[in-house]
């Protein structure tokens, strides 16, 4: 039996693997509740670079694979804890309170507050792991009861596909644009002054005396301390798990989603001319080894 | 930022001017001294705006009924020909009448049997509690001409301050005199003036004290620029 071999260098595998990455979009939105404070997002996300090395131990390594959000839209919601005034003792005994002013609420209804923030672009994590080269057998159902020459002509041939089966993934967070400190700066007193806007001049102390465990309440939610870094990661990463859907995507993308490479068969050894026409082989066992220096993809033919 | 924030503005809004209208920060404890059935009337600026009953009864354990007159006039615009608010206390215990939302001015009558009640005119015994929100100086007078200076300060951070807040000013309304003839407060500690006599009493802001707004300097600060160049020249 005759047997076809293709070999293909690191960097024509680079090429393969980014053109692969460029068709991967996905959408999401997810949202989660932690006590008062809930959060949700609505996300695009693409891939952008990546670095491919084979290696020696027939894997591939991909790394600096940018994961870019755009757009990202995060909305942080806080559900207003009742605020009451009242409820003091008029009228004290030896036994008790005898009397009590009546408790007055300051909110009506079941208040609660949420803040939009756009990161669209703003943010950037990087995408490493390791894969194995799986070859899949694709029976084609648009083909059906087609010759082997009429399924070519109509591009509705079965083929092998070459996927990447991720070994592992990790996804860091690698960057945070200057500018999502600023607009996560200044959040918590823009929502608090918003708070108090409708109070007049002389009231303001008082009703940031009243306010003073919903003011508590929002600075807690909001406290980034010192390192907005770590806030968008434990909330994107660690709430809300768009790191590890991302990571889920890529990983279902290179396995079975995205082939990277793809045999038609059977595979077309001549082209027609004039009244032949072409001459299609059999692909059988194809099998891959990969090295540091290229991957070579071996079948029988015929 | 989206909210559903209905803030209770009206507490800060609504400037008691006497006992003659329950606003918003005021609240009448009235005693029910005799066993019975009370029917009450709440009358919203000269209009009828809801009634409740008062089952005054010796196996009640309530010391007190909170009537929200604010609620009551809602519900019932809301839910017409629902059945009347109903509340049970024991004898001796108080109706306690307030507005806890809106800028309503409200009066109450109640009635029973063997009484004729009205918010218009306190009776002995009564409380008339006031939160007094704006700092200044507020002149409380009685039918006879008693009369009370309140100095209402602003509150501030102190823990003294904060504590104050649990704790009522009290004030008697006497034939002749307040006791004491003036008290000082802090901005939403409360005052009450237990009434020894049978009368109503006005309440004026004589002087509105002027409150050094920390807020709004921290906002004007912040975004103030003055152009040098002019600055310059006027010095």
């Amino acid at each position: 039996m005759a047997h076809l071999t293709l070999a293909t260098n690191e960097r024509a595998f680079n090429k393969i693997v980014e053109r692969a990455t460029e068709v991967f979009a996905i959408s999401h939105s997810d949202s989660g509740s932690f006590g008062p404070f809930s959060a949700s997002y609505s996300a695009g996300v693409r891939l952008e670079g990546g670095k491919v090395d084979l290696q020696s131990d027939g894997s591939i390594k991909i790394s600096e694979l940018d994961v870019i959000y755009d757009p990202l839209q995060v909305t942080l919601g806080l559900d207003i804890p009742t605020v009451s005034i009242g409820g003091f003792c008029i009228i004290p005994t030896p036994f008790g309170c005898a009397l009590r002013a009546p408790k007055i609420t300051l909110f009506a209804g079941n208040p609660d507050i949420s803040v939009p923030i756009n990161l669209s672009g703003l943010i950037r994590s990087e995408i490493s792991g390791a894969f194995k080269l799986l070859p899949k057998y694709f029976i084609n159902p648009a083909k059906g009861t087609l010759s082997d020459h009429d399924a070519h002509d109509a591009n509705k041939a079965n083929e092998w596909q070459l996927y990447l089966d991720p070994v592992w993934i990790d996804i860091d967070l690698i960057d945070v644009a200057d500018t999502v400190g600023s607009i996560l700066d200044g959040l918590a007193d823009s929502i608090i002054n918003n708070f108090l806007s409708w109070a007049p001049g002389w009231a303001r102390g008082i009703v940031r005396r009243i306010l003073s465990p919903v003011i508590s309440l929002i600075r807690s939610a909001l406290d980034f301390a010192d390192d907005v870094d770590e806030w968008i990661s434990n909330l994107l990463g660690v709430s809300l798990g768009l790191f590890d859907f991302v990571v889920q995507m890529v990983a279902e993308f290179f396995a079975s989603r995205n082939s990277i490479f793809k045999v038609e068969d059977p595979f077309k050894m001549l082209d027609g001319s004039g009244t032949l026409i072409p001459i299609l082989v059999p692909v059988r066992d194809l099998s891959i080894a990969v090295n540091e220096n290229e991957m070579v993809i071996s079948t029988n033919i015929g | 930022m989206k909210s559903n924030l209905q803030v209770n503005t009206s507490l800060f809004k609504a400037e008691p001017t006497g006992s003659n209208y329950l606003v918003s920060g005021m609240v009448v404890y009235h005693p029910l001294l005799e066993p019975g059935v009370y029917q009450g009337t709440i009358t919203k600026d000269e209009t009828a705006a809801g009634d409740f009953t008062i089952v005054c009864e010796s196996a009640s354990a309530e010391t007190q009924a909170n009537i929200d007159l604010y609620l009551i006039d809602t519900s019932l615009a809301a839910n017409a020909g629902q059945q009347p608010f109903s509340f049970t206390i024991r004898p001796g215990g108080y109706a306690v009448l307030y507005s806890s939302f809106g800028e309503g001015k409200y009066t109450v009558a109640l009635r029973s049997e063997k009484t004729d009640y009205s918010t218009a005119k306190l009776q002995k015994g009564d409380l008339l509690m006031l939160l007094l929100m704006k700092p200044g100086t507020y002149q409380v007078e009685g039918n006879n001409h008693q009369t009370c200076s309140v100095y209402t300060r602003e509150l501030t951070n102190s823990p003294e301050d904060i504590e104050a807040l649990n704790q009522t000013v009290n004030v008697v309304l006497g034939e002749q005199v307040f006791d004491p003839a003036e008290v000082n407060l802090i901005q939403g500690q409360g005052l009450v003036i237990h009434f020894d006599v049978n009368g109503e009493v006005n309440i004026d802001l004589i002087e509105a004290k002027a409150v050094q707004d920390s807020f709004v300097q921290e906002i004007r600060t912040k975004h103030a620029w003055e152009n040098p160049k002019y600055k310059y020249k006027q010095s």
